[in-house]
């Protein structure tokens, strides 16, 4: 029912003087049939148009007359089409790629100047063709790599795939791969992401302005979308990277009625440690597969899954392993020529497990979280002024945090489950956009968010439930299965507001409120993926974050530059901290190890991008602080996070030589990260004991790295379908020692032997990669 | 869980990633008192260490506290009295053992400031007898060594209650310990009544004398070891907890803990097995 309140609350007041009809079809890329996401439909000679939708959807309601309608998207030829509109049509558009080579790779684009003309601020597309020529760290093109170089992203070190946007922790981005959320994006701890780039679409970063569309994280929404498979070709492509390979089929099934897709990718690093006669085996996969298919023009359905996995295995008797498998089944369907919606069904499931084989101190340890969900989510095109989205989003999540197993009689372990717990969460949300004029565009949405924490539980009363040294348990609240131990309701106003000065620049300004119900129990900077998570309960209150955000927008030289400028000042309150010495592996108590508190984060981007031609890529530099007040933690003193890096500065290029030779650089730098560093020492048994003054009170040396990457796509005769593909790049040229972490130790020399009197301590620095060459040879047919 | 995942990873990277000794541009700060204080039910074992922290930087080790008053009381209203024995360690005037039920309060003066503590004096479980067995599948550093031998204990745990003990094994009556930073503790939260054959963390050679002294420790013991753990093995808080001071049971701020167990030794000469 609220649907419909909103729609009658938002309904849009448009004065129908002439009769007013609707073109409406899907884009798609001509080569494969890929839909095309953010195309621009531009009636020429009037400022009147609109983009497709994240699944290639237009649908624009003009009055009647002639019009040239213009399709352009970047990469692609600009296609026009004359229409006489006297009654509603349906046009679906092929574009043809501009590139003949390789890497005509769907990119998932926007319009040429929707840098200044779209209110959407804070929102970056990525461009898996420009990531895949970009260096790669081991011949592996990783999205989350080029995420990272974002403005108003900030990265913890190299070797990680955990990212922080505008001073949010690493656990507020919600990481969408087809819209079903992965809660662990990293392969080897974060050396690399889930993300095969050959099967991605495109990616799309929101830090701020967020669409009332999305929920449940605090600070970013990474949505990931994969390819639909091409609909007109069998098409195989694969490649071979100095640690991993990667092998994709696809076609169709019925000629552009429907097609497959199937992926793989495994890292060999096993097989070297073989070779090596190392008894240590690691390796990684993912697997992708997806089949789409439509049935006349109104309905589409797509069916995707995801499943990829680490497993390490040391000296034979310690084992761990952790994965995602998600899986999405999504309907499109047009209700009628300005209405349509997807009814999307997803799961999504995420564990790990540890193993030690022994017959004395062998035990299994798992722990899982399991996810459904069903969004329904409707795209209404008023009129070309007006637009509306809105839709409800149901999930239903499953965290079973842990239980030991023992592997045999002989254990000396008993089985132990620490309590599963439940968690509904509902979502109602609608935004409307209103272009009054030519120059005004305005989007105002509301989420409303019902949580619910449900049995069966029981939560456990402390005398103090902060007390995390004298732990008196008082009385035990009993819930049964589907009973609400608590429920949170929480309003989410969103925003987003443009005025265009004039063609080629723009002011924006956007605000909006995030709510997290999904906590991640960790205490460190990074997050592994042996932590945990758990819903809001009881005890643990929903994280709440407003951001405010104005900014500066402007192209240059026809489009071909963009840049812009956003300030940002976000506010949370009860983030999720945990206290001094938290013991969050298997706590029975683990709430009075809570403490939840306020953070703010505020700073300033500049971004100059230029998308077009021989020279691409970009230039960011972003300034911010983010501040904790932690009740219970640093003697209850504002501390800066951990992940606070002030100054950033990320350069990204590409120059295309000729047709054969591309060549690319990324130069990082990120100014020194805060980290907790003893002030003094002590003695205590036969212990040399650090004395901690202050959290986060040092700093580790900065980060700057500077990357090289060529590109050879050989000549090849026309007629040949085997096409290949050579990836040369340069990790780190200059060898910088970039800080990974500090600890501390008794002082002692090269071999270990204790200098001094055994009291004297020394710092030692981390670092990871020196200089690393790597090829990757990639091929298609 | 903190330095372990450090080095997983770094073995993973192949061993390309390094590290290096660097000096940090560390503060000045106020000295803190640290109070290490032991007593268990043997005869011989109690005493009280006072120092002071230094300058992370500093050589020479601790600064003593030699102007230390210590009263010791136990819930009876006993009072014990302690002697500097040496600078800024001090031995009861009496030699005397704890009993088994009784708490402990601990007093140290220092300048006019008071550092008070509380710990209980716990029962510990017999142990019913230590074995050993040759390790077959020993990792290098044994081979060199030659400690080829694993010690294994075993014990009845009762599991009405949960326990928590602190482990110290000698070679042939000396402390040691596979990493010098290790505390060996445990809790039988997760462990079944029946312990057989539990291997232990310090490895023995042919002709060793295994000692091994169990000692109980309250729940406010084991919380304090276990952060001392963390902190002693803290990675600077990067997939760990960041790095805190231990929780300890002494008032006013000090650094340290004040120890009440009791205590069960036993031991084993590894013999030639054929």
């Amino acid at each position: 029912m609220r649907i419909f309140l909103f729609v009658l609350l938002f309904s849009p007041i448009v004065s129908w003087a002439q009769q007013k009809f609707t073109i409406n079809g899907y884009v798609k890329d001509a080569a494969n049939g890929e839909e095309l996401i953010g195309v621009t439909v531009l009636v020429q000679g009037q400022s009147m148009g609109t983009t497709t939708n994240v699944y290639g959807f237009y649908s624009l309601t003009i009055p009647e007359s002639s019009y040239i309608l213009q399709f352009s998207y970047v990469g692609f030829e600009t296609q026009t089409l004359p229409v006489s509109l006297d009654k509603n049509v349906t046009h679906n558009i092929e574009l043809v790629n501009e590139s003949t080579q390789m890497e005509e790779l769907v990119v998932s684009g926007e319009r040429i100047d929707a840098n200044v003309t779209d209110p959407q601020m804070s929102k970056r597309t990525i461009d898996v063709g420009q990531v895949r020529k970009l260096p790669t760290f081991m011949g592996e093109a990783d999205i989350i790599k080029t995420i990272q170089m974002q403005p108003g992203v900030v990265m913890a070190g190299e070797g990680s795939s955990s990212f922080f946007v505008r001073g949010g922790s690493g656990d507020q981005n919600l990481i969408l791969i087809d819209e079903a959320p992965i809660y662990d994006p990293s392969h080897l701890f974060g050396l690399f992401s889930v993300f095969n780039a050959d099967v991605l679409k495109g990616a799309e970063l929101y830090k701020g302005g967020i669409p009332a569309r999305y929920g449940g994280r605090l600070s970013s929404i990474l949505d990931v979308r994969t390819k639909d498979g091409n609909n007109k070709e069998i098409q195989g492509s694969g490649g071979i990277g100095t640690l991993a390979s990667r092998f994709m089929l696809e076609g169709p099934i019925r000629k552009e009625k429907s097609s497959f897709l199937i992926s793989g990718r495994r890292s060999y690093i096993d097989a070297f440690l073989k070779l090596a006669n190392n008894d240590n085996s690691v390796f990684f996969y993912d697997i992708n597969a997806k089949v789409s298919w439509k049935y006349g023009n109104k309905n589409r359905f797509y069916t995707a899954f995801y499943s990829g996995r680490d497993r390490f295995d040391i000296d034979n008797n310690f084992g761990f392993e952790w994965g995602n498998a998600t899986g999405t089944f999504r309907w499109n369907h047009l209700y009628n020529d300005k209405l349509f919606s997807n009814l999307s069904i997803i799961g999504s499931n995420f564990d790990y497990k540890l193993q030690i084989n022994d017959p004395v101190q062998g035990f299994d340890w798992t722990s899982n979280l399991q996810q459904a969900s069903i969004h329904y989510d409707f795209n209404y095109y008023i009129s070309p002024k007006h637009e509306m989205n809105f839709g409800y989003q149901l999930s239903g999540r499953r965290f079973s945090p842990g239980t030991i197993t023992p592997t045999s009689s002989t254990s000396a372990f008993q089985s132990l489950a620490q309590e599963k717990m439940y968690a509904i969460d509902q979502g109602v949300y609608a935004d409307y956009t209103q272009k009054p004029n030519d120059r005004i565009s305005i989007t105002y949405g509301l989420r409303l968010s019902i949580f619910q924490n449900i049995g069966k539980a029981d939560v456990i009363l402390y005398q103090d439930p902060r007390d995390n040294v004298n732990i008196t348990r008082i009385d035990t609240l009993s819930y049964e299965p589907w009973e609400t131990v608590v429920s949170y309701i929480n309003l989410e106003p969103r925003f987003l507001f443009l005025y265009q000065l004039n063609s080629f620049s723009s002011l924006k300004a956007s605000y909006n409120r995030m709510v997290q119900n999904t906590h991640l129990i960790s205490s460190g900077t990074l997050p592994l993926p042996f932590n945990t998570w758990s819903p809001s309960n009881y005890y643990l209150k929903p994280q709440v974050a407003d951001q405010y955000a104005i900014g500066y927008f402007r192209n240059f030289k026809d489009n071909r530059y963009e840049f812009s400028t956003e300030a940002f000042y976000k506010d949370i309150d009860n983030i999720t901290d945990f206290a001094d010495n938290a013991q969050l592996f298997f706590n029975t108590d683990l709430s009075t190890e809570y403490r939840q508190g306020t953070s703010y984060a505020y700073g300033i981007e500049f971004l100059a991008e230029k998308k077009r031609g021989q020279l691409t890529g970009f230039l960011s530099y972003t300034w911010s602080k983010v501040i904790r007040d932690i009740p219970g933690v640093n003697q209850d003193l504002e501390f800066v996070a951990n992940y606070d890096r002030r100054n950033v500065v990320n350069l990204a290029l590409l120059y295309e030589l000729n047709p054969q030779w591309t060549f690319g650089t990324t130069f990082n730098y990120s100014s020194p990260r805060p980290i907790t560093m003893p002030s003094g020492s002590y003695q205590y048994n036969t212990y040399n004991v650090d004395y901690i003054t202050e959290r986060n009170g040092y700093s580790l040396p900065a980060y700057h790295r500077l990357d090289l990457s060529a590109t050879l796509d050989p000549k090849q005769k026309r007629e040949r379908k085997w096409k290949s593909q050579w990836v040369f790049s340069i990790y780190n040229v200059y060898s910088r020692k970039n800080p990974f972490t500090i600890y501390t130790r008794t002082k002692q020399d090269k071999d270990g032997n204790i200098i001094g009197d055994g009291t004297e301590k020394e710092a030692r620095l981390i670092y990871l990669f020196p200089i690393l060459p790597s090829v990757t040879y990639n091929f298609k047919f | 869980m903190n330095q372990r995942y450090l080095y997983i990873f770094l073995m993973l990277i192949l061993l390309t990633g390094c590290e290096e000794t660097i000096q940090l541009d560390l503060d000045q700060v106020e000295p803190k008192i640290v109070v290490e204080g032991l007593l268990t039910n043997r005869l011989g074992d109690q005493y009280v260490k006072i120092t002071k922290t230094v300058d992370f930087y500093a050589s020479g080790g601790a600064e003593k506290i030699t102007n230390a008053n210590i009263k010791l009381i136990d819930d009876l209203g006993e009072e014990y009295s302690f002697n500097q024995t040496s600078p800024g360690y001090y031995l009861p005037v009496v030699d005397f053992a704890g009993v088994v039920g009784r708490s402990y309060s601990l007093s140290v003066e220092v300048d006019g400031v008071f550092y008070q503590s509380e710990d209980q004096l716990l029962r510990v479980p017999e142990i019913d007898s230590l074995g050993y067995s040759l390790n077959d599948d020993p990792d290098q550093d044994r081979i060199d060594s030659g400690h080829l031998y694993d010690l294994l204990l075993y014990m009845k745990e009762p599991k009405e209650t949960t326990d928590y003990y602190l482990f110290k094994f000698y070679r042939n009556d000396s402390l040691t310990f596979t990493n010098s930073n290790d505390i060996y503790l445990l809790t039988d939260e997760a462990l079944s009544e029946s312990i057989s054959g539990f291997p232990g963390p310090v490895y023995y050679a042919e002709q060793d004398t295994a000692r091994m002294d169990m000692f109980s420790i309250t729940r406010n013991g084991y919380v304090y070891f276990s952060d001392l753990t963390n902190l002693l093995f803290n990675d600077g808080g990067l997939f760990g907890p960041v790095p805190a001071n231990p929780r300890s049971n002494m008032s006013n701020g000090a650094l340290g803990f004040f120890q009440v167990s009791a205590v069960t030794t036993t031991q084993v000469i590894l013999k030639k097995k054929n």
